[in-house]
């Protein structure tokens, strides 16, 4: 469960980062604007996935965790971007809502 | 660095430093992140290649199963002077015993091994093998050289690479910028977009595992500094820099061997258990029936840590006056202490706890390295984190692997110029192919040999190992026989038939199949087998996206990309 919080919540951030790039935004939009609370939410987003991988796994085996699923979320935004990058739109809400259920539930 | 003799940036003989130290040691590193990966699933390997002892079905009250075990241990060694015995748990079918007898050699040679049936205490012969313990191994020391030496080869393609890693950086500054993009169909630049996304996406993993890789070697590396402060006693330096006390034996057998079954054949720091018990034998109360015994101290470990199951039970002085039993939990909440865990030790006569050793604190300093170590072993992981670093061992091999293609492919270009293939080019390519589906064609053939081989056969563990690097050498033969994009492409196809036939050959040869296995809920068998169909389905997709791209119609509709077609997978 913890996994899937973590790991939904990666995602969603990562998308946030993403979509605060021009390159991005044109792909998914098809225009590019200007995106400083995306990219602000999303690094914020990335630092409240730390606290259920801590709670989970504890300090040191949490961070370790927290890491290994900022790379499989940042890997799954990257294949998004290259094979379907349209549908972000509406996938990372529905990350970080997943993500906040999870949270509840755990 | 520049024929020219132009002044260069950074960048440019960074580019060029990464390039070479990456190509130099690009084919050791592959081959040690390849069997580096596969050890953080060691014990389900070495549990698959002893399919007997997959017939050990623990039952669901641990205290029964420890009961079983030490009636097991009072048949087959009620004179030892010590019993250590590693319960079952997600990743091991049955009880690991090891004893020591009373007057045994010091060290490993002294102590003896057994495997125990779960359910019924009774020792089970498992066929000779290495199992995935020669992985391990060959992983930081190679193989058929003197260790030492193996570890220096491998110590240095570790520094060179965290030479290429910062100087990856470095060199590619637009990875950051580039961070969630990749250019499919777009040759070099697909390449080079691959290499970037696996080594930036998992670049804290890279980190990691590299420093750590050169903390676990530096004993070896650098030894100096140790052999002249302790007047080369290096027994007492590893004893201080763990925190012991020279000749503590509490404090010696908590601490030498951490980790879940950190005693098993194979790892480091094995087989030290018990140096206490000899003294103090002679008259007293008549021995306790550990068997029974058990089952209340089992109940208050279980009140104790509700979080944790009881890993390791430890009986000194069995069927002698003054036996203790310690038990250990299984796993550890921090990284800090090197997954040491909590242990409780009991006076087997009353039944009560005498003791509760504290867990060690080490110093900031040995604390920092022991996350990294502990980061790198991965020995205290649950499944999650477990299959977390896996993959991402899965990741850095992969970066590895197209940086090796990149060097081939960038080279294109000056080939066609040529009209020619140059010497060092086409023996990169070789190797490139031999080492890149070679190895994991050699790790198949490993496991296929170890089900075929006779296991009455005479040195059958050595023959499972030549059978390892006999197809490793056919596969660099077959490399440099064949054209380049056939030979990718028949080793993908062969990689993959050899792995996914491998849950089907399990049941075939003595294991147990999914079909057994997943109901048992054996999850450490279940495990390798989807280990194993994951690894085919991603050589299948490799096969599959060479033999498409190599049909005429497909050809056709890309005309415009010689490049890849001619030299790349």
């Amino acid at each position: 469960m913890n996994a899937l919080v973590v790991l939904a919540l990666s995602y969603a951030a990562m998308a946030a980062v993403s979509l605060s790039m021009e390159r991005h935004q044109e792909q998914v939009y098809g225009k590019a604007f200007p995106a400083m609370p995306l990219r602000l939410g999303g690094w914020a987003l990335l630092a409240v996935a730390l606290v259920p991988a801590v709670a989970a796994w504890g300090t040191s085996v949490g961070i370790l965790a927290w890491l290994g699923f900022l790379t499989f979320g940042a890997l799954g935004i990257g294949l998004q971007m290259t094979y379907a990058p349209r549908p972000v739109r509406w996938t990372a809400p529905a990350g970080a809502l997943l993500g906040a259920v999870a949270w509840l539930l755990a | 660095m520049r024929p020219d003799s132009k002044p260069e940036g950074i960048r440019q003989s960074m580019s060029w430093l990464h390039t070479w130290t990456g190509i130099v040691l690009g084919w050791l590193l592959y081959a040690v992140f390849f069997t580096g990966t596969l050890s953080y699933f060691l014990d389900e390997v070495n549990l698959w290649m002893k399919p007997e002892l997959h017939a050990s079905v623990p039952g669901a009250d641990a205290a029964q199963t420890a009961a079983v075990a030490l009636a097991g241990m009072q048949k087959l060694a009620p004179n030892a002077g010590t019993w250590t015995l590693e319960l079952p748990n997600e990743r091991q079918t049955t009880v690991s015993a090891s004893w020591r007898d009373r007057n045994a050699a010091a060290g490993r040679a002294g102590t003896k091994r057994a495997e125990l049936d779960a359910a019924t205490g009774a020792k089970i012969e498992a066929r000779e093998t290495r199992g995935g313990s020669f992985l391990y191994r060959f992983h930081f020391e190679l193989h058929a050289m003197d260790r030492v030496t193996g570890r220096w080869i491998v110590g240095i393609a570790t520094m060179f690479m965290f030479v290429a890693i910062i100087s990856g950086v470095i060199t590619h500054k637009k990875i950051f910028a580039e961070f969630f993009t990749f250019r499919p169909r777009k040759g070099q630049r697909s390449w080079l977009d691959a290499h970037n996304a696996t080594a930036v996406l998992a670049l804290p993993f890279h980190i990691m595992i590299t420093f750590s890789g050169l903390l676990l070697l530096m004993g070896t590396l650098m030894p100096w500094g140790a052999e002249s402060a302790y007047g080369g006693d290096r027994q007492a330096y590893n004893m201080e820099r763990r925190g012991m006390v020279p000749g503590g034996q509490q404090g010696q057998q908590g601490q030498q061997d951490q980790g879940g079954g950190a005693g098993r054949e194979g790892r480091e720091g094995g087989g030290r258990e018990g140096r206490g018990g000899r003294s103090r034998d002679g008259a007293g109360a008549p021995p306790v029936d550990l068997a029974a015994a058990i089952v209340p101290m089992m109940a208050q470990a279980r009140a104790e840590w509700p979080d944790h199951a009881v890993g390791r039970i430890t009986v000194n002085r069995p069927n002698k006056p003054g036996t203790t039993v310690e038990l250990r939990a299984h796993g550890s909440d921090s990284l800090t202490t090197r997954g040491a865990s909590a242990r409780l030790v009991f006076d087997a006569a009353t039944g009560k706890i005498k003791e509760r050793p504290p867990l060690p604190t080490p110093s900031a300093a040995s604390a920092f390295g022991n996350v990294f170590t502990s980061a790198h072993m991965g020995r205290f992981a649950g499944p999650t984190v477990r299959w977390l670093l896996f993959l991402s061992g899965v990741v850095g091999t992969a970066m590895v692997a197209t940086g090796l293609v990149l060097w081939v492919v960038k080279r294109a270009p000056e080939r066609r110029k040529l009209g020619r293939t140059p010497f060092g080019h086409r023996l990169v390519e070789v190797t490139n192919i031999g080492v890149v589906t070679g190895l994991a064609l050699a790790t198949g053939a490993y496991f296929w040999l170890n089900r075929l081989l006779p296991v009455a056969m005479a040195e059958r563990a050595a023959w499972e190992i030549n059978g390892f690097f006999l197809a490793w050498l056919a596969a660099l033969v077959h490399a440099a026989v064949r054209p380049p994009r056939a030979a990718w492409k028949e080793q993908c196809i062969a990689v993959a038939a050899l792995f996914v036939l491998l849950p089907v050959l399990n049941p075939l040869t003595g294991g147990h199949g999914l079909s057994t296995s997943i109901p048992l809920g054996q999850a450490g068998i279940v495990g390798f087998d989807f280990a194993m169909l994951a690894i085919a389905a991603l050589f299948g997709w490799i096969a599959r996206h060479l033999i498409r791209k190599d049909r005429p119609a497909a050809q056709a509709a890309q005309p415009a990309q010689p490049v890849l077609k001619e030299v790349t997978p």
